[in-house]
Parts: C-alpha cells; structure tokens; sequence
C-alpha cells in the first residue's frame, strides 16, 4: 500500500478481494498513513493516496447492459455485491457506471483531448482548494474536508438545498452521503472556476452516487 | 586492537546510523556479533570471513567480539557484512580505523569477496549526509539510487578488495554522480495517455472530478468496457510530484527494493495494482514470520 504513496492505487474487481484485506485498508484512507504493530515494535509507514476501485456489475459482468443478458440470478447479484462493505462504499465518494464501449467509438478517428489540458484544469481546481486549506496544514484537498471546514466551504443557495433534500429522500440518501455530495458538489464548482456551488454543481454530484441510487435492490 | 566503522540500516522509511566495532583479543578464536542481530546478521560472521580469506586478507585469529550500536535496536539483514568485513581486515593488519570516521558503508558479501546489492542505500545516503559524511560505500549495483543524494560523494563497490585498497590509497576510484534535480525534470512523461481511451466522455469528466479533488472513486461496468485502461490513466492527470514528495515516494520503493540502475528514482506518481488473488499467499507470509521482522513486515504491506 506504501508503494502507492502519492500515488494511484488500483483496486480491480474489487468485489474479489478478501474482505480482511479491504478492512485494513480503511485507516490508511482515513488518515493516510500505514502503522503495522508487530513484536518488533510498530513502525509508520505514509500511505497517502488515491483509490481506485473497480468491479463489474454482476458475477458475469453484464447484468443492466443493453446488448448482452445477464446470466446471473438475483441473488448472485445481490451476494457479489455484499462483499463491498459499507463502510468502504462510504469512503469512495464517487461511483460511476462505465457503459461498454459503442463500435462508432472505437472506430472514431476523433481526436480525445490528451493528459495534458486535463491535467492543467486538475491543477487549477487544486490550486484553489490549497489556497482554500492554505491555514491549516491537514487538509490539502476537498476530499479530506473535516465536518467543520465543510459547512464554512461549501454554502448552498436555496434552490440546491431544495434539490438536495428531493434527492435525499427520493434516493433515500443517508447523512454520509450528503456530506460526500456536499464534497464532490465543492470540487466541481473549482473546476469550473466559481467561488460558489449552483444547482448544477450539487446535481451533478448527485449523479456520482450510482450505487446508493440504483443498485442495492 | 579496536576498529570502528560506519554503517546505516533502515527503520521505517528512514535510516539510523549504526557504529560497527570489531575488537581483537587474545584467546579462544571464536566470533561473536552482539547488538541484537538477527540470523541474517549472526550469519555474516561465515560469510565475512570466507570472503576474507579468499580476498587475500586475514581475520583476527583470536576473540573476536563485533558489537553493532546502538544496542537496542534490532540489526537485520546482510547489509552490515561489508563494515564488519573492513573492521576486521583493519584489526588484523593494525590499521588506524580514525580515518574511516568520515565515511559510511553497506554491502552484502558474496564468497569470493564480490559485494552485492541491498536494500534502502537512499534513506541510508540520506542519513549519512544528515551525519555529515563525507562519502558513502554502496554496492555498485546500487550506486545510482543512492547518487541521487547530494553533498555526498558516493562510491559504486565491486568487491571487498577494492573498497580496502581505495581507503589504503593503492587504488582510485571516482564516486558516482547523479542530479536529483535535473532527473526530475527531464522525467517527467508518462507513456500512456488520456487521448488513448476513445468515448466515455461521461466517465473521464467523473474521474476529473474525483482527481480534482482528491475523491476516491468506484467505477462499475462490464468487461471490456475501459475501466482499467482508465485507471492506468489517471495518474497522468494529476498534478505532478513536488521534489519532497518523489523523495518520500522513492525512499519507501527503496527500502522495498524495486529500484535499479535505470529507473533509481520515482519520478512520476506510481501506479499500484494488487491483484486479488495476491492476498491469499501474503497472508500466509505474514503469518510465518509474525512479529519478527521489521523489513518483512515492510514488505508483506507493500503489497506488490
């Protein structure tokens, strides 16, 4: 995990994992640091990273897709994805579904913006939030927001907190969530450079918690 | 007869020096390592002494006592071999060891003599330059990773022989050199692109997202779909490194030894993928050397 220090940690079919090996990894994300306590004594290693998770929908990976059928049953679906837990869900602040691809796609000749011009956006955004954080040395970025630093950061007009209570109970949202929403909502509106999040901001956030929304059926 | 030499181990992602003293004395001629070593360590005394001998040195025929300070902490693996290899050559041929003062060694020993690689010579440079070192010894295979240190001159070693007739001035040797700063910048590129992953507008605008604000993310789909050729990705997005954050970085694959001549400092974010079933057996080293080893520790939690 160390290794990954500063880095991009790559977690594929994640629902594979052993359930062991996923819990360990929840102090490192909270507080990015790995501490092992052996008889030796117990050693501290930095462990700061970003968690990148994958899984496929379904033990046969196309269970909601368009063009194959699914050949799992209900139940296998449900028990593939029990093996997430929670509270790790709770710490990865955006789901996304990724569709399979179109043939017009692969084949398309068009060319897709490069590394480069995104990540010159990326650094403005974290520009912004290390002025933001600029007094206090913990945070460095608006995913390690505390509570507090939350509420002073990211205010909400009134037509977003009327969108985010419809959500909230419509989707049946837990207070986690709102926080992460709140979160993902302040990292959008610095991308796009505003000083403070509109409606679109708070539903696009809304739109990254696929797997509270749609899927524990 | 006493010699003291200068060497350094790793403890956690930082390294403390470490005071080899070999003392002769007349009596039985037996060995003892003492300053909690561990197998590794007690093991050196055979290997030190073969490569002695077949170095065209002699060891002290006598009482030998090799004392690693500080006490207290535990001494691991073969790293200590080449100081505990000089100390004795220097007791033998009554040698001033004065004059080593200013400089720091690691290195394993092979047989015949030859020195091999280690593990964590950029944390062990680092602190010998904090130690206001003048040159540090490392194996040759190493040289690289450790020159990344600056204000220290460090020497790539080939064998035991060498390192003992360049401190006795019978041989130059020219120390190795490396630009920290100027590798970092010239390393920089990535060779894999965003451009490469063709459609998934939706997808790639999430992980700006996520990458700008420091989000984990969980991306769901079916095979084939991109997921992993879009993580493989991400790390070419977010903002490169600071020099104090690729040393951190480089230091922890230091001492987990994934570096070589080529590639002897982490310039660009790592990528890290554990596969799944990489876990079962890493559990089944962690628990046969529990509470033994800090190194093996580091190693079982690295997760390659």
């Amino acid at each position: 995990m160390s290794l990954a220090h500063n880095g991009v940690l790559f977690l594929d079919e994640l629902p594979e994992f052993k359930r062991s090996a996923l819990e360990v990894m929840r102090q490192p994300l909270e507080d990015g640091r790995v501490t092992i306590s052996r008889a030796a004594g117990s050693l501290t290693f930095p462990a700061e990273f970003m968690l990148v998770a994958a899984m496929n929908p379904c033990p046969c990976g196309y269970f909601g897709d368009l063009k194959r059928e699914c050949r799992c049953s209900p139940v296998q679906v449900q028990r593939y994805r029990q093996r997430v837990s929670g509270p790790l869900l709770d710490r990865i602040d955006l789901h996304i579904e990724v569709p399979a691809v179109e043939y017009r796609d692969v084949a398309s000749e068009r060319v897709e913006e490069n590394s480069e011009a995104i990540r010159a956006r990326v650094r403005k955004a974290r520009e912004v939030q290390q002025q933001r954080f600029a007094a206090d040395p913990k945070t460095n970025c608006n995913a390690r927001m505390a509570a507090k630093q939350l509420k002073q950061h990211s205010k909400l007009g009134a037509d977003s907190q009327e969108l985010i209570r419809i959500a909230m109970s419509e989707l049946n949202l837990s207070a986690r969530a709102y926080d992460r929403i709140l979160k993902v909502s302040r990292t959008i509106a610095d991308l796009g450079g505003k000083i403070d999040i509109s409606s679109e901001h708070v539903s696009e956030a809304i739109q990254y918690r696929t797997f509270d929304r749609t899927l524990w059926v | 007869m006493l010699a003291k030499i200068y060497s350094a181990a790793v403890y956690g992602v930082d390294a403390y020096e470490v005071e080899v003293e070999v003392n002769g004395a007349h009596g039985e001629p037996k060995i003892f390592v003492v300053g909690l070593p561990d197998t590794a360590v007690k093991e050196s005394r055979d290997r030190v002494t073969t490569a002695i001998n077949n170095s065209g040195y002699h060891w002290p025929r006598g009482r030998t006592t090799v004392n690693l300070a500080p006490a207290d902490i535990k001494k691991e693996g073969p790293s200590f071999d080449l100081p505990i290899a000089l100390g004795m050559i220097a007791v033998t041929e009554e040698i001033d060891t004065k004059t080593f003062a200013e400089f720091s060694f690691v290195g394993e020993l092979a047989l015949d003599g030859a020195v091999r690689p280690v593990k964590g010579v950029l944390p062990v440079a680092i602190e010998a330059r904090k130690r206001g070192k003048r040159a540090l010894f490392v194996p040759e295979a190493n040289a690289h990773e450790a020159a990344m240190v600056d204000k220290i001159d460090i020497y790539g070693v080939a064998n035991l022989r060498q390192t003992f007739e360049f401190l006795r001035g019978q041989q130059p040797m020219h120390p190795t050199r490396g630009d920290m700063t100027k590798f970092f910048a010239t390393h920089q590129s990535y060779n894999v692109d965003f451009s490469d992953v063709k459609g998934q507008a939706h997808v790639k605008r999430a992980v700006e997202v996520a990458v700008a604000g420091g989000h984990n993310i969980l991306m769901i789909g079916p095979p084939g779909s991109g997921k992993s050729m879009l993580s493989k990705r991400i790390a070419t997005i977010i903002p490169p490194m600071s020099l104090e954050e690729a040393i951190e970085t480089t230091k922890i694959h230091s001492i987990a030894g994934m570096l070589d001549g080529e590639r002897s400092f982490v310039s660009t974010r790592p990528f890290r993928s554990p596969h799944h079933q990489r876990h079962r057996f890493v559990r089944r080293r962690r628990v046969s050397d529990a509470g033994r080893s800090e190194s093996g520790a580091q190693r079982r939690f690295v997760s390659r």
